[in-house]
């Protein structure tokens, strides 16, 4: 079928009538390209021309702690209350080990207010930048959306029947994209929002000399003897 | 036999041999891709006993009889580990060594642990000790020591 030369444009993506959804997919995939152009330039430039960054990076942290406790339960107990006053919740919950998620801005007094529950054996902190990926998902997101707009634009125009199912397989599958593309944005964000920590707990057993000392020569390594962490296959990793 | 030159020997041998594996383990265990930390390398039976390895700096140049009680006091103290047995050991390339055997509990099961270390000086390094920790339920772990030891003997 003829393309009507005089359809109107949008965004640079040409309008056709029904008959030209492949064409309309060459366009679209022309403009992905383009703002993908545009956004590398952006980050080579270190310019916004082009691209919608986003205000500030998206910046997703986690720790974790082995703590040496006197008791794992109560120190379980400790844990779930500061973290539900920092406004979190326990995600994961086993005999010695918890996972909690706290407000990224409550992130540090979390860590400091942990460290004080028990004694600290190993901590890791790790900050994995997510913003270039958030970017993509936007542009890629903004691209979908005018072409599902596109799409339905077509649709409803009407014609013959096979062009229509055409049109209509097409819109069902960007939707779909454009959903796969949202829900990563919002597992992202989500993320992005609530800092993650793990928090292993090492209770000393009950048995003790008589007296109690608290034996603690300066070597670290000492500290990490023990059955405990030579039978844990996650520790660390 | 003189042990002079193998006492020399040994740790060159030790750094010249830190790519591979350090230990020949038991029949039957095999070696973790990704070891927990904080070892090196770790090996694992199929009922779950393990071997560690890691090197550790020894500072101050701590002689045996200073890290055994190190090790004896740290377990025993604040860990409540039971003491079995303390004896000297020596690898198939010489390297002298103290070994401690502890019995312990956790959530109501019996293990034994064991750690072997080994004073040395890599070459052009500053003082180390190599570490080897053994544990497994006690009613699995008991009845391979011998193998366990053996594979610490083959300390490379």
């Amino acid at each position: 079928m003829a393309r009507d030369q005089d359809a109107p444009k949008s965004d640079g993506v040409i309008m056709s009538r029904l008959g030209d959804v492949d064409d309309l997919t060459v366009a679209v995939d022309d403009s992905l390209n383009k703002a993908q152009g545009e956004a590398d330039d952006a980050d080579l430039q270190g310019s916004r021309q082009g691209a919608d960054l986003p205000a500030k990076r998206m910046v997703v942290y986690s720790a974790s702690y082995r703590l040496r406790v006197t008791a794992a339960d109560e120190a379980a107990a400790r844990t779930r209350s500061l973290v539900e006053e920092l406004g979190g919740f326990v995600q994961e919950e086993s005999t010695d080990r918890m996972v909690v998620r706290v407000p990224v801005d409550r992130f540090e007094e979390a860590r400091r207010r942990l460290a004080e529950v028990g004694r600290v054996l190993q901590h890791a902190i790790k900050a994995q930048d997510i913003t270039e990926e958030y970017t993509d998902l936007e542009l890629r997101l903004g691209v979908k959306k005018r072409f599902l707009a596109e799409l339905q634009a077509l649709y409803e125009r009407g014609g013959d029947l096979a062009d229509l199912l055409t049109v209509k397989r097409e819109i069902d599958r960007v939707t779909e994209e454009i959903e796969r593309i949202e829900g990563r944005m919002r597992f992202l964000a989500g993320r992005a929002a609530m800092a993650t920590i793990q928090v292993d707990f090492d209770a000393v057993t009950e048995r003790t000399e008589p007296g109690g000392r608290d034996f603690d020569l300066p070597f670290p390594w000492l500290r990490s003897l023990g059955i405990h962490n030579l039978m844990s296959g996650r520790a660390g990793r | 036999m003189n042990a002079r030159p193998l006492t020399v020997l040994a740790p060159l041998l030790l750094a010249l041999a830190s790519c591979r594996a350090p230990v020949s383990p038991p029949a039957g265990w095999i070696e973790l891709s990704v070891p927990a930390f904080p070892y090196e390398y770790q090996y694992v039976s199929a009922d779950d006993s393990r071997l560690g390895y890691r090197v550790v700096p020894n500072d101050g140049e701590g002689d045996l009889g200073f890290w055994c009680r190190s090790i004896q006091n740290q377990l025993t103290l604040n860990r409540g580990y039971e003491l079995v047995s303390m004896s000297d050991v020596e690898t198939e390339g010489g390297m002298a060594g103290k070994e401690l055997l502890f019995r312990t509990s956790a959530k109501g099961v019996d293990y034994v642990y064991l750690v072997a270390f080994f004073p040395f000086t890599p070459f052009l390094g500053s003082p180390k000790l190599a570490l080897l920790e053994a544990g497994g339920e006690r009613s699995i772990l008991e009845p391979e020591l011998d193998a366990v030891r053996a594979a610490i003997r083959s300390l490379r």
